[in-house]
Protein backbone atom coordinates (compact mmCIF):
# COMPACT_ATOMS: atom_id res chain seq x y z
CA UNK A 1 0.00 0.00 0.00
CA UNK A 2 2.94 2.21 0.86
CA UNK A 3 5.04 1.87 -2.77
CA UNK A 4 3.65 5.11 -4.07
CA UNK A 5 4.32 7.21 -0.54
CA UNK A 6 7.11 9.58 -0.15
CA UNK A 7 9.39 9.72 2.55
CA UNK A 8 7.95 11.99 4.56
CA UNK A 9 4.46 10.60 3.99
CA UNK A 10 6.16 7.45 5.18
CA UNK A 11 7.29 9.20 8.32
CA UNK A 12 3.89 10.41 8.86
CA UNK A 13 2.46 6.94 9.26
CA UNK A 14 5.73 6.24 11.46
CA UNK A 15 5.43 9.28 13.86
CA UNK A 16 1.42 8.21 14.01
CA UNK A 17 2.47 5.24 15.26
CA UNK A 18 4.21 6.59 17.87
CA UNK A 19 1.73 9.04 19.15
CA UNK A 20 -0.61 6.36 19.87
CA UNK A 21 1.95 4.05 21.75
CA UNK A 22 2.43 7.42 23.08
CA UNK A 23 -1.47 7.93 24.10
CA UNK A 24 -1.76 4.47 25.40
CA UNK A 25 -3.58 4.01 22.31
CA UNK A 26 -3.58 0.37 20.96
CA UNK A 27 -4.72 1.11 17.77
CA UNK A 28 -4.30 3.56 15.00
CA UNK A 29 -6.51 5.99 14.11
CA UNK A 30 -7.19 9.08 12.02
CA UNK A 31 -6.34 11.27 15.11
CA UNK A 32 -2.85 9.80 15.12
CA UNK A 33 -2.24 10.56 11.40
CA UNK A 34 -2.87 14.18 12.02
CA UNK A 35 -0.60 14.21 14.47
CA UNK A 36 1.83 12.48 12.10
CA UNK A 37 1.50 15.51 9.72
CA UNK A 38 1.57 18.03 12.40
CA UNK A 39 4.86 16.67 12.81
CA UNK A 40 5.91 17.70 9.53
CA UNK A 41 5.45 21.62 9.43
CA UNK A 42 7.70 21.88 6.15
CA UNK A 43 5.54 19.74 4.31
CA UNK A 44 3.36 21.02 1.57
CA UNK A 45 -0.23 21.81 2.83
CA UNK A 46 0.44 21.77 6.52
CA UNK A 47 0.88 25.49 6.57
CA UNK A 48 -2.40 25.65 6.63
CA UNK A 49 -2.94 24.09 9.94
CA UNK A 50 -0.30 25.48 11.65
CA UNK A 51 -1.15 29.38 10.32
CA UNK A 52 -4.75 28.79 11.97
CA UNK A 53 -2.82 27.38 15.21
CA UNK A 54 -3.74 23.96 14.91
CA UNK A 55 0.02 21.96 16.45
CA UNK A 56 1.10 19.54 17.43
CA UNK A 57 1.51 20.36 20.91
CA UNK A 58 -2.58 22.10 20.65
CA UNK A 59 -4.11 18.67 18.72
CA UNK A 60 -2.03 16.27 21.25
CA UNK A 61 -3.97 17.54 24.04
CA UNK A 62 -7.13 17.41 22.26
CA UNK A 63 -6.27 13.90 21.18
CA UNK A 64 -6.32 13.39 24.86
CA UNK A 65 -9.14 15.59 25.91
CA UNK A 66 -11.42 14.18 23.02
CA UNK A 67 -10.28 10.57 22.75
CA UNK A 68 -8.54 10.10 26.61
CA UNK A 69 -7.61 6.44 27.18
CA UNK A 70 -9.90 5.18 24.33
CA UNK A 71 -12.77 4.67 27.20
CA UNK A 72 -15.67 7.22 27.84
CA UNK A 73 -14.44 10.63 27.40
CA UNK A 74 -15.36 14.40 28.50
CA UNK A 75 -18.23 14.34 25.65
CA UNK A 76 -19.58 10.86 26.69
CA UNK A 77 -20.04 12.34 29.99
CA UNK A 78 -21.44 15.15 28.90
CA UNK A 79 -23.97 13.47 27.03
CA UNK A 80 -24.60 10.90 29.48
CA UNK A 81 -25.57 13.69 32.33
CA UNK A 82 -28.21 14.88 29.46
CA UNK A 83 -30.02 11.46 30.60
CA UNK A 84 -29.40 12.34 34.22
CA UNK A 85 -26.35 9.82 34.74
CA UNK A 86 -23.42 11.21 36.45
CA UNK A 87 -20.56 9.28 34.83
CA UNK A 88 -18.26 10.25 37.86
CA UNK A 89 -20.39 8.66 40.23
CA UNK A 90 -20.64 5.11 37.99
CA UNK A 91 -16.67 5.62 37.40
CA UNK A 92 -16.53 5.90 41.60
CA UNK A 93 -18.53 2.30 41.73
CA UNK A 94 -17.75 0.57 38.86
CA UNK A 95 -13.82 1.16 40.32
CA UNK A 96 -15.05 0.62 43.89
CA UNK A 97 -15.59 -2.73 42.75
CA UNK A 98 -12.95 -3.85 40.19
CA UNK A 99 -10.03 -1.24 41.18
CA UNK A 100 -8.97 2.14 39.75
CA UNK A 101 -9.12 2.28 35.79
CA UNK A 102 -11.56 -0.61 35.34
CA UNK A 103 -14.09 1.50 33.59
CA UNK A 104 -11.42 2.75 30.90
CA UNK A 105 -9.24 0.20 30.70
CA UNK A 106 -9.05 0.12 26.47
CA UNK A 107 -9.36 -3.44 25.91
CA UNK A 108 -12.76 -3.41 27.15
CA UNK A 109 -14.03 -1.22 24.77
CA UNK A 110 -16.15 -3.70 21.44
CA UNK A 111 -15.11 -0.25 19.46
CA UNK A 112 -11.29 -1.26 19.96
CA UNK A 113 -9.64 -3.09 17.03
CA UNK A 114 -10.20 -6.70 16.72
CA UNK A 115 -7.38 -8.49 18.07
CA UNK A 116 -4.67 -9.56 15.33
CA UNK A 117 -4.92 -12.96 14.48
CA UNK A 118 -2.76 -15.32 16.44
CA UNK A 119 0.77 -16.22 15.04
CA UNK A 120 1.33 -19.69 14.18
CA UNK A 121 4.24 -20.05 16.12
CA UNK A 122 3.44 -22.07 19.45
CA UNK A 123 7.04 -22.98 19.98
CA UNK A 124 8.12 -19.10 20.73
CA UNK A 125 7.06 -17.88 23.54
CA UNK A 126 5.79 -14.43 22.93
CA UNK A 127 8.40 -11.77 23.47
CA UNK A 128 5.78 -9.19 25.27
CA UNK A 129 3.07 -9.39 27.37
CA UNK A 130 1.74 -6.21 26.03
CA UNK A 131 2.60 -6.47 22.47
CA UNK A 132 5.98 -6.30 20.66
CA UNK A 133 7.18 -2.93 20.01
CA UNK A 134 8.51 -3.37 16.58
CA UNK A 135 4.33 -4.67 15.67
CA UNK A 136 2.27 -2.04 13.95
CA UNK A 137 -0.70 -1.12 15.34
CA UNK A 138 -3.84 -2.10 13.51
CA UNK A 139 -5.46 0.66 11.76
CA UNK A 140 -8.96 1.78 12.52
CA UNK A 141 -11.75 1.94 9.19
CA UNK A 142 -11.45 5.45 8.80
CA UNK A 143 -7.78 5.76 9.29
CA UNK A 144 -7.37 3.18 6.27
CA UNK A 145 -9.91 4.72 4.61
CA UNK A 146 -8.08 8.44 4.60
CA UNK A 147 -5.06 6.83 3.41
CA UNK A 148 -7.50 5.29 0.48
CA UNK A 149 -8.92 8.92 0.09
CA UNK A 150 -5.03 10.18 -0.26
CA UNK A 151 -4.41 8.22 -2.94
CA UNK A 152 -7.41 9.74 -5.02
CA UNK A 153 -6.37 12.97 -3.89
CA UNK A 154 -3.32 12.41 -5.58
CA UNK A 155 -5.01 10.42 -8.67
CA UNK A 156 -7.31 13.50 -9.34
CA UNK A 157 -4.59 15.86 -9.56
CA UNK A 158 -2.46 13.50 -11.65
CA UNK A 159 0.44 13.25 -8.95
CA UNK A 160 2.20 9.75 -9.37
CA UNK A 161 3.35 9.97 -5.69
CA UNK A 162 1.62 10.26 -2.57
CA UNK A 163 2.85 13.18 -0.22
CA UNK A 164 2.10 14.80 3.22
CA UNK A 165 -0.58 16.96 1.40
CA UNK A 166 -2.75 14.31 0.32
CA UNK A 167 -2.69 12.17 3.24
CA UNK A 168 -3.99 15.81 5.03
CA UNK A 169 -6.66 15.89 2.41
CA UNK A 170 -7.48 12.42 2.98
CA UNK A 171 -8.02 13.17 6.51
CA UNK A 172 -10.64 15.76 5.80
CA UNK A 173 -13.09 13.53 5.24
CA UNK A 174 -16.42 14.91 4.61
CA UNK A 175 -18.18 12.17 6.46
CA UNK A 176 -16.08 13.29 9.13
CA UNK A 177 -13.55 11.43 11.77
CA UNK A 178 -11.71 11.77 14.65
CA UNK A 179 -9.15 14.30 12.93
CA UNK A 180 -12.46 16.20 11.62
CA UNK A 181 -13.34 16.30 14.96
CA UNK A 182 -10.27 17.44 16.34
CA UNK A 183 -10.16 20.02 13.74
CA UNK A 184 -13.81 21.56 14.56
CA UNK A 185 -12.57 20.96 18.67
CA UNK A 186 -9.52 23.15 18.14
CA UNK A 187 -12.33 25.88 16.53
CA UNK A 188 -10.98 25.51 12.90
CA UNK A 189 -13.61 24.22 9.88
CA UNK A 190 -12.00 21.11 8.51
CA UNK A 191 -13.86 22.24 4.90
CA UNK A 192 -12.30 25.88 4.74
CA UNK A 193 -8.73 24.16 5.90
CA UNK A 194 -9.77 21.62 2.88
CA UNK A 195 -10.27 24.67 0.33
CA UNK A 196 -7.11 26.17 1.31
CA UNK A 197 -4.99 23.30 1.34
CA UNK A 198 -6.54 22.65 -2.43
CA UNK A 199 -5.90 26.60 -3.49
CA UNK A 200 -2.44 26.45 -2.05
CA UNK A 201 -1.06 23.13 -3.84
CA UNK A 202 -3.25 24.61 -7.29
CA UNK A 203 -0.75 27.82 -6.84
CA UNK A 204 2.50 26.11 -6.00
CA UNK A 205 2.09 23.51 -8.88
CA UNK B 1 -30.70 19.23 41.70
CA UNK B 2 -28.65 20.48 39.12
CA UNK B 3 -28.88 16.42 37.80
CA UNK B 4 -32.96 16.78 37.83
CA UNK B 5 -32.82 19.89 35.88
CA UNK B 6 -30.30 19.09 33.60
CA UNK B 7 -32.59 15.73 32.74
CA UNK B 8 -35.25 17.86 32.59
CA UNK B 9 -34.25 20.18 30.38
CA UNK B 10 -32.37 16.75 27.87
CA UNK B 11 -36.27 15.40 28.27
CA UNK B 12 -37.63 18.23 26.39
CA UNK B 13 -34.44 18.68 24.21
CA UNK B 14 -35.68 17.88 20.80
CA UNK B 15 -32.02 18.14 19.21
CA UNK B 16 -31.62 14.51 17.51
CA UNK B 17 -27.91 14.92 17.81
CA UNK B 18 -28.01 15.55 21.35
CA UNK B 19 -30.24 12.42 21.79
CA UNK B 20 -28.63 10.16 20.00
CA UNK B 21 -25.20 11.02 21.21
CA UNK B 22 -26.42 10.11 24.39
CA UNK B 23 -27.40 6.69 22.94
CA UNK B 24 -24.36 6.12 21.39
CA UNK B 25 -22.61 7.24 25.04
CA UNK B 26 -24.82 4.93 27.05
CA UNK B 27 -24.48 2.25 25.03
CA UNK B 28 -20.90 2.52 25.37
CA UNK B 29 -20.87 2.28 28.78
CA UNK B 30 -22.92 -0.53 29.16
CA UNK B 31 -21.05 -2.51 26.91
CA UNK B 32 -17.74 -1.80 29.44
CA UNK B 33 -19.80 -2.60 32.00
CA UNK B 34 -21.11 -5.76 30.56
CA UNK B 35 -17.80 -6.62 29.77
CA UNK B 36 -16.20 -6.01 33.14
CA UNK B 37 -19.59 -8.52 35.07
CA UNK B 38 -18.82 -11.08 32.38
CA UNK B 39 -15.05 -10.86 33.06
CA UNK B 40 -15.43 -11.20 37.00
CA UNK B 41 -18.25 -13.59 36.34
CA UNK B 42 -16.19 -15.73 34.15
CA UNK B 43 -13.24 -15.54 37.32
CA UNK B 44 -15.52 -16.46 39.57
CA UNK B 45 -15.90 -19.68 37.77
CA UNK B 46 -19.41 -19.28 36.15
CA UNK B 47 -20.31 -20.85 33.04
CA UNK B 48 -21.44 -19.52 29.09
CA UNK B 49 -24.47 -20.55 30.42
CA UNK B 50 -25.04 -19.30 33.45
CA UNK B 51 -23.59 -16.11 32.15
CA UNK B 52 -25.66 -15.81 29.12
CA UNK B 53 -29.11 -16.60 31.41
CA UNK B 54 -28.29 -13.97 33.33
CA UNK B 55 -27.71 -11.69 30.88
CA UNK B 56 -30.61 -12.49 28.86
CA UNK B 57 -28.77 -14.27 25.82
CA UNK B 58 -28.08 -17.82 25.20
CA UNK B 59 -24.91 -19.75 25.95
CA UNK B 60 -23.25 -19.23 22.42
CA UNK B 61 -24.06 -15.66 22.30
CA UNK B 62 -21.98 -15.04 25.22
CA UNK B 63 -19.09 -16.75 24.71
CA UNK B 64 -19.02 -15.52 20.86
CA UNK B 65 -19.61 -11.88 21.95
CA UNK B 66 -16.91 -12.44 25.04
CA UNK B 67 -14.85 -15.77 24.96
CA UNK B 68 -11.86 -14.12 22.94
CA UNK B 69 -11.10 -11.30 25.07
Amino acid sequence: MFERFTQPARAVVVRAQEEARTLGHPWLGTEHLLLGVLAQPLAPGVNVLTELGVTLDRSRAAVGELVGSGGLCQSDADALRTLGIDLDEVRRRVEASFGPGALDHPWLSLNAPPRQPRRRRPWRRRRCEQGDVTEHLPFMPRAKRALERAMREARAVGDEYIGVEHVLLGLLDPKSNTAVELLRHLDTDPEVIRIRVRTDLGKAA
Amino acid sequence: MTEAVDAAAAATNQDPRVGLRAVAALRQLVERLEALQVDSARRHGWSWEEIGQALGVSRQAAHKKHGRR
